[in-house]
């Protein structure tokens, strides 16, 4: 997971020096993968000790 | 309009620099929802740091509402979790309610709020020239303020699952920090 937020620096960084266009693919790609791994949480593949 | 996307961003970042600080001040590990809320949050705030740092586009405001209707449903998801009583809750409650709660509102309100921004068409209209002075220290905070809390996640992240899938209950660092006692 810690990927994503490093996904999500790169994003930040990019767009702190101009290069907005990578970061928004970079950022848009950062929104995929939460999505993702959302979507394998939702699978109940986890167990909560409740 | 530069100034208050920068504004709502860092609201944003506060949110989640809340959410640190309770992890290492009450020793609160956080579940891997907790971090998928926080990834929307970093997700939104980074559409209107764009619009701080640049002019506003609605393609920016597109990843903002993006990343907080997925914030807000990771959110709810861990909001149904727990709502049949009997059933416990995750972490201590601030103010009344659980952080997967406030981050539920936070994403409503931010979703309201991009709704109602986005009515002003003449933000977008085509601009000469340098953005003010104010706006543009403004983005720039922004985006330096996401910038350190991503990466201080990153290393917080890593410390708490190393390598591995994160735990569903963490109890304790698996990484470098597996030694820390709060």
């Amino acid at each position: 997971m810690s990927l994503v937020f490093l996904a999500f620096g790169v994003a930040f960084l990019l767009a702190l020096i101009g290069r907005v266009r990578p970061a928004l693919v970079v950022g848009l790609v950062g929104l995929l993968l939460t999505a993702l791994m959302f979507r394998y949480h939702l699978t109940d593949r986890i167990e909560l000790d409740l | 309009m530069q100034v208050l996307n920068a504004v709502a961003a860092t609201v944003l970042y506060g949110v989640v620099a809340g959410a640190f600080f309770i992890q290492f001040a009450d020793s609160e590990l956080p579940c891997p929802l907790c971090l998928l809320i926080r990834l929307g949050m970093l997700g939104a705030a980074f559409g209107l740091t764009l619009n701080a740092l640049w002019r506003p586009r609605p393609l920016h405001y597109g990843i903002a509402i993006l990343g907080a209707v997925l914030g807000g449903a990771i959110s709810l998801r861990q909001v149904a979790l727990h709502v049949v009583p009997g059933t416990g809750s995750y972490g201590s409650a601030v103010f009344g309610f659980h952080l997967y709660t406030w981050a539920f509102i936070v994403f409503c309100v931010l979703l309201l709020a991009i709704g109602a921004v986005l009515c002003f068409q003449r933000q977008f209209d085509e601009q000469q020239g340098d953005p003010p002075s104010l706006a543009r220290i403004a983005g720039r905070f922004a985006a330096v303020a996401g910038l350190v809390l991503c990466f201080a996640n990153v290393i917080a992240v890593a410390a708490e699952c190393d390598v591995r899938a994160c735990p569903d209950n963490p109890t304790h660092y698996e990484g470098p920090l597996r030694n820390w006692e709060g």
